[in-house]
């Protein structure tokens, strides 16, 4: 990967474009007159979409100072992020949700590059680094369950993230220092470009050293505190390398191919034993053709092979009960000690085709009716290798055989979809949308198992999901619109979720080759005001997720994936965006969510709580100045308490209760700020500061490694070269 | 006449680049062929003979330091070589695993004994006394420390395994994080090239 690196900055530089350094390109895009396209799976102006939706423009992005896309979307109103960033977390805790959905197994949001997902095919988590800031042209963020379009994950909303195509030949690079000897640089180049063919390559490199995010005298569930040595930073190093073509081999006939390769490695995460890495090589391309005026279809297929390895550590006293350690205990003196309890190495393949058509202007009253197919198939391998704790006068760590060997599972996903939008009367649009999928699970096998009858091949299984959505709005006057929409969402469990066992930190979380699919109700309500200088919306929102499906303690206390029961969730949500005057932008968010398991014959401690990762305010504001050569943003983000598991989700450990209090995630208000400076036409400056008042917080209390804080205050130093 | 002509230079290229010009196998761990690595060692086996590198003429071997009490990197290492052993086993590649310790203080014979086999019977566990552990460490350009860790200590060293081919010629030196694909596949590329 380094020699490719290598290879793109020799090719670029060849190319001349250092020598002619880059200014900053102008960019005056508004949110305010965006096209979507992930609402309705056409292109739409986000002025009359009928849904509640959120772009987030290339100028906001380039403006917030955290270095992944996940620090951009944490401020979105009505969705759920992990509050740390994605690079300081256990790649399986990046599970985005909406409007109150969070389960902490998988995403409840699906989110795309361009219409491709990119949910980890084998366990719905997202790696966020694959898509580097820099490459962006806009996010649409489409909430409410959008299964009825788009399938499994879209259960609580839609991430589409949409990429820049070049409009012109261009060559940029981006580079940076920082504190936590943080570090990116980003290559973009057009060695290609005519009005047929553009191709366009990118370079991304992001690294950084971490801090110390374990709480001192913290500890995890069923173990005392540690000293601070016994803890490392976690870095983080990310490599990116894409290459698009675009073409156009006529007015009527246009598309892209794009291969991408993305590593990442957590060397050391927390724990010294404890790191993580992955490789993903993914190819997709899009082809359309319009057929006539009015008639277009568009075919997509894609691919990926991502190759996960992640290693668990324990401490070795955990095995000092009996039952624990083989007969073979350790002595309280040996005990204290981490190490490596197991290492996973799991490959997922999927691959996904899907067919468009849509025909626009039908008559007065239909202006538009699209309808497609999609096919995703699935097949993840992984092995595990565990080890246990042996005292032979001395703690060895020796083979466990009962728990090492491989395990794997396979996916199909088929869905037959249509949405029309319909004008029965002037001003109001009401679009229906319905979709029949089928989930096909199989060849399925189960490594470890509670009963250790249950181990081995499983059977087939099969789902078929309708899933809907009726969504309406309606012009009351020209600046101000009413919306609503009601649906039937749904989210298969994933691959992961079925049959990978895994334990860390001394507890085992059992698989569960019998989850069925969650399924949402709900609906929502809102106002739309739309003028020339400012987008604002108001929405109120309640769902009711079925077979919602978490992990938690059995009868016999194992934990093991679960459908637990019935969550609901209810809130508000309002963000406005105004321009004030040529050179001000104002931006303001705040969501309200009130979320909890409302019926569980298995777990009445649950009951109530507020759901886990969801803090129950969440607001952020932003003002950005931008003149002639100054751009200036200063942003806060404030989020209550919120906690990182549920009921007593960790009770079976240990001696004490575990209440959700024991797993408090802080409120905290924290203050990003970004200065940028064209030094000429063709370069910028700039300098970000992330926690400017560097304030202490925990952001992320799962139970499966003692709390963390969040990031402190940060500086980063870019600059930025572009031709023109 | 002069298309045919284009036509030969083009091919004639095409083998100098291909086929006459002989590719160099290519490796996923490191390439040592000739480095300065051993070339030997007298080791002492759990029942107290003395083994030496060159009696395992006709295997390829993998060859590991390491100590019993490591929490991460010897273990995952000995379970990566049991998988490549029997993998390549199963191909009549024989392989054969040996693991040296760097912390004979601790690992008795009895103990190292116990250790290996618990990975696989095959395997085979040396040790010598302070200093000829460290001499041998030092022909195989294996660094280690002992580090102190309050009440006992730990020992940092060289994650590095390296493989040897059937003539006992240090070939290559396989990394930490690479898979048992790869190892079995760069012990299989060996074979193919007669090593």
């Amino acid at each position: 990967m380094k020699n490719n690196a290598v290879k793109l900055h020799a090719a670029l530089l060849l190319a001349g474009m250092l020598d002619s350094a880059a200014a900053q390109e102008p960019s005056r895009e508004s949110a305010q007159d965006a096209v979507v396209v992930t609402a309705t799976r056409t292109e739409r102006s986000i002025a009359g979409v009928p849904a509640s939706v959120t772009v987030v423009t290339q100028e906001q992005i380039r403006n917030t100072p955290g270095e992944s896309v996940d620090d951009v979307l944490r401020t979105v109103a009505g969705l759920e992020m992990p509050i740390a960033s994605s690079y300081q977390l256990h790649p399986t805790s990046n599970f985005p949700s909406m409007l109150g959905t969070k389960n902490g197994l998988t995403s409840h949001v699906l989110v795309m590059v361009d219409g491709v997902p990119i949910n980890d095919a084998y366990e719905g988590f997202v790696q966020w680094n694959r898509v580097p800031k820099e490459n962006i042209e806009r996010i649409e963020v489409v909430r409410g369950g959008g299964a009825s379009l788009w399938g499994t994950y879209a259960l609580g909303g839609v991430i589409n993230i949409i990429t820049r195509t070049p409009k012109r030949e261009k060559y940029s690079a981006d580079i940076g220092y920082g504190s936590l000897g943080t570090f990116h640089e980003d290559i973009y180049g057009t060695p290609l470009f005519s009005d047929a063919l553009k191709v366009s390559l990118a370079y991304n490199r992001f690294k950084t050293d971490g801090f110390d995010q374990v709480v001192p005298g913290s500890a995890t569930p069923g173990f005392y505190p540690r000293p601070a040595s016994t803890y490392t930073k976690t870095s983080f190093d990310s490599d990116n390398l894409q290459g698009v073509v675009n073409f156009k081999a006529d007015p009527a006939l246009y598309g892209l191919a794009r291969i991408n390769y993305h590593e990442n490695t957590q060397p050391e995460f927390v724990l010294k034993p404890m790191s993580t890495g992955h490789k993903i090589t993914s190819l997709d391309m899009q082809v359309t053709k319009l057929v006539d005026d009015t008639t277009r279809l568009t075919a997509t297929a894609f691919g990926n092979h991502g190759v996960f390895f992640t290693n668990n550590s324990s401490f070795n006293d955990n095995f000092a009960a009996p039952t624990g350690c083989g007969g073979t205990c350790l002595a309280p003196s040996d005990q204290g000690e981490s190490f490596l309890s197991n290492n996973h190495r799991a490959t997922a393949d999927d691959v996904g085709l899907s067919l468009i058509w849509a025909k626009s202007a039908l008559s007065q009253y239909i202006p538009s009716l699209s309808a497609g197919v999609d096919f995703r198939q699935i097949a993840a391998r992984e092995h595990v290798d565990s080890f246990v704790p042996q005292a032979f006068g001395v703690p060895v760590y020796l083979p466990d055989p009962a728990n090492t060997g491989d395990f794997q599972g396979k996916q199909r996903f088929l869905g037959v979809f249509s949405q029309m939008s319909v004008f029965p009367v002037r001003g109001l649009e009401i679009a229906p949308s319905v979709r029949f999928q089928q989930w096909h699970n199989y060849d399925g096998f189960l490594l470890q198992a509670i009963n250790p009858a249950d181990k081995g091949p499983q059977g087939p299984k099969t789902v078929d999901d309708f899933s809907w959505r009726v969504s309406a709005r309606g012009e009351i006057t020209p600046d101000v619109a009413a919306r609503a929409a009601v649906y039937k969402s749904f989210n298969a469990p994933t691959l992961d979720n079925l049959y990978r066992t895994f334990s860390a930190n001394g507890f085992t979380v059992f698989s569960n080759p019998n989850l069925n699919p969650e399924t949402l109700h709900g609906g929502e309500v809102g106002l739309d005001f739309h003028t020339e200088h400012s987008k604002s919306e108001l929405t109120l929102f309640q769902n009711t997720t079925h077979d919602y499906i978490a992990f938690a303690s059995d009868a016999s206390g194992n934990f093991v994936n679960q459908n637990l029961g019935e969550s609901k969730a209810y809130g508000v949500m309002a963000n406005a965006s105004v321009n004030l005057g040529p050179t001000l932008v104002v931006r303001a968010g705040y969501t309200y969510t009130r979320a909890r398991i409302v019926s569980s014959d298995l777990h009445q401690d649950w009951l109530d709580e507020q759901l886990a990762f969801i803090p129950k305010n969440k607001a952020d504001a932003s003002i950005t100045y931008r003149e002639d050569k100054l751009n200036a943003a200063l942003l806060v983000r404030y989020a209550s308490r919120s906690y990182g598991v549920n009921g007593l989700q960790f009770n079976a450990i240990g001696t004490t209760p575990l209440t959700q209090s024991s797993f408090a995630q802080d409120p905290h208000t924290i203050v990003d700020a970004k200065l940028g400076y064209a030094l000429s036409r063709k370069s910028e400056a700039y300098v970000s500061l992330v926690n400017l008042f560097d304030r202490k917080y925990v952001a992320n209390n799962d139970g499966f490694a003692p709390p963390l804080y969040g990031t402190p205050r940060t500086v980063f130093f870019g600059v930025k070269l572009q031709t023109e | 006449m002069r298309r045919y002509g284009i036509l030969s230079a083009g091919f004639l290229a095409l083998a100098l680049a291909t086929g006459c010009a002989r590719e160099k196998p290519r490796y996923n761990g490191i390439d040592v062929t000739g480095a300065a690595i051993g070339p030997d060692f007298r080791l002492l086996d759990p029942e107290g003979k003395w083994r030496s590198l060159s009696e395992f003429r006709g295997q390829y071997v993998m060859l590991f330091f390491g100590f019993t009490q490591c929490p991460d990197v010897c273990p995952t290492s000995l379970a990566r070589a049991a998988v490549v052993r029997n993998k390549l086993d199963a191909e009549g590649i024989r392989v054969q695993v040996v693991f040296v310790t760097v912390d004979p203080e601790r690992d008795t014979p009895q103990l190292l004994r116990e250790y290996t086999k618990a990975f696989d019977p095959s395997f085979l566990g040396l040790r010598g006394d302070p200093t000829l552990t460290r001499e041998t460490a030092a022909a195989f350009r294996i660094a280690y420390e002992k580090v102190p860790t309050g009440k006992s200590y730990t020992m940092n060293h060289t994650a590095l395994t390296y493989i040897f081919d059937k003539q006992g010629r240090p070939r290559l030196a396989m990394g930490h994080n690479q898979t048992p694909e790869q190892y079995a596949d760069d012990i299989r590329t060996l074979d193919r090239s007669g090593s």
